[in-house]
């Protein structure tokens, strides 16, 4: 069978090399005007040091994979189990990421190497850790000031300080924003005592205005700069960034366990029946949407389930990433979405970003106390959220809570009642359409019915 | 603090030199961190300081998730 060679459209920007896919393996190009700095990473020591700490993705060298002059090498490096972006991390993730990014420079330098980007999109989360996935970041340190500084400032220290000091949710401005967020933006949105802070002042508010000041100054003499220098910036950076704290304070969603009307017999019912339909159907990857801490991810997870739990609230997502990096778990990935508004493919050529949707399909979607969240606040009909399931996944664990339940009732005391359709048995109409029910159980103690379902 | 003084009035000389690069890292961007530069060396001089000065009193505390961070990021 011949080989479907696929570029990646994320790595397009960069001269030094790209990423492709063949028959969904991820290689990647070292291109000859590479050659110096790649060869210096891998002779150094530093590559070696920073995979010993598990900082930077190991890869392997392989034979050529593609007919290109320019080809140099062609790597293979370690697969990242799902690929995230930092407008779904919680706070503590995207702090993890810039302390992850500052450490490489720090080490990098003092091996006389220096990042050359300092993008989010450098880091992705595997078996629960922070890891660096771009090798050919590295170059030869050079006299001139950090190159990549910028880019860090927009890409981490500007959505940290945004949602520690204004709104967690301002995080979704790197949506807006594919090279980070502007620091003229971040300025005008944090609040005035920030000024007060000299790290904010130096870094976004004097870094701001200098930008706008030598905007159209054309050619400038610049100073050049010592490494020493350069180790001191990164060393008060990495204090800097470690100062920024974010004290969730409680929604609704995040103590959701200690108020659900679930009795203590009622949530192990539901958790038995879920761990017999995961054993059921043996799913290799899972989603669990509406995962709120991840209590129940952990069923599918703990059984060496590559699964990731997402949440509409930072709160719940946060808790849950603090707890995975607690207890050093690997197979569990928490994110922030909006299922109302997923992430779509952005960037150039719409692609350079994927949509959540191209990131599956899945084996196993849990859909656990979601459904009437879709059909009552959202007004979404069965149809319509029968068909996005089937669309991302090939079974599927669904909890449906019926209208008597009291958390449909609370949903719809505030509304008039056009749910009329909001039964079990145009639920199952709706959803036979695309899977078959393999089985239902009623959770004990309780009105609502978990399905499983598959296609 | 002569040293300090010497070191600032070092940074702020100028060498002149065109910046090529893969990214363009903004003028206004280099020039902020030629003043950072400045203010981290006198930071961590002060620092340097502090620690001396804390060791000497034997009040540094060494909490066990503070090894474990600072073997983080030991090279």
């Amino acid at each position: 069978m011949p080989e479907i060679l696929e570029k990646e459209s994320s790595s397009f920007r960069d001269p030094s090399g790209f990423i492709f896919r063949v028959n969904n393996e991820i290689y990647r190009q070292v291109n000859y005007s590479y050659k110096d700095d790649y060869d210096l990473l891998m002779n150094s020591g530093l590559y070696d040091k920073l995979t010993e700490k598990g900082f930077l993705i190991k890869h392997i060298e392989i034979d050529k994979k593609v007919e290109d002059d320019n080809c140099y090498k062609t790597i293979k490096p370690e697969m990242i189990d799902f690929i995230s972006y930092p407008y779904e991390w919680s706070f503590s993730m995207y702090k993890d990421a810039a302390l992850l990014t500052l450490k490489i420079q720090k080490i990098a330098l003092k091996y006389d190497m220096s990042l050359k980007d300092a993008t989010a999109y450098n880091i992705q989360f595997k078996n629960g850790r922070p890891v660096f996935i771009d090798t050919l970041s590295f170059e030869k340190n050079d006299n001139m000031p950090w190159v990549a500084y910028k880019q860090f400032c927009q890409h981490f220290l500007a959505p940290l300080l945004l949602m520690a000091y204004r709104d967690i949710r301002l995080q979704s401005l790197m949506k807006n924003y594919i090279d980070g967020i502007p620091l003229d933006l971040t300025t005008s949105l944090l609040p005035k005592r920030c000024l007060l802070n000299p790290a904010i002042f130096m870094h976004i508010n004097l870094h701001s205005k200098l930008q706008s000041g030598y905007e159209s100054s054309g050619k400038v003499k610049i100073h050049s700069i010592t490494k020493k220098q350069k180790l001191a910036i990164i060393e008060e950076l990495i204090d800097f960034v470690k100062s920024i704290n974010w004290q969730p304070k409680n929604t609704e969603w995040g103590d959701y366990y200690s108020f659900t009307n679930y009795s203590d017999e009622a949530m192990t019912d539901k958790g038995k029946i879920i761990e017999k339909y995961i054993e059921k159907i043996s799913p290799v990857t899972c989603w669990d949407l509406g995962a709120n801490n991840g209590y129940f991810t952990r069923i599918a997870a703990n059984k060496g389930v590559k699964s990731v739990a997402f949440d509409l609230d930072p709160v719940a997502v946060e808790k849950n990433y603090l707890r995975i990096k607690q207890e050093k778990e690997k197979n569990i990935l928490a994110l922030v979405m909006d299922l109302t508004n997923p992430s779509s493919s952005i960037g150039w050529n719409f692609s350079e970003r994927m949509s959540l949707k191209k990131r599956g399909k899945v084996n196993l979607v849990l859909a656990l106390a979601l459904i009437h969240h879709l059909a009552i606040s959202n007004n979404l009909p069965f149809s319509e959220i029968a068909r996005f399931f089937a669309g991302i996944c090939d079974n599927l664990i669904l909890e449906f809570v019926p209208k008597n339940d009291s958390k449909v009732q609370i949903l719809l005391s505030t509304r008039k009642d056009i749910f009329l359709l909001y039964n079990q048995e145009y639920f199952e109409k709706e959803f036979g359409r695309y899977f078959n029910i393999v089985d239902k159980q009623q959770v004990k103690n309780s009105e609502r019915i978990i399905y499983l379902l598959s296609k | 603090m002569k040293k300090i003084v010497v070191l600032i009035l070092f940074t702020l000389c100028v060498s002149m030199q065109p910046a090529y690069a893969y990214l363009d890292p903004g003028t206004g961007s280099l020039i902020v961190q030629i003043l950072i530069a400045a203010f981290a060396t006198v930071a961590i001089f002060f620092k340097t300081i502090w620690q001396s000065i804390k060791s000497v009193l034997h009040i540094g505390k060494r909490s066990d998730k503070n090894s474990e961070e600072s073997e983080d990021e030991e090279d």
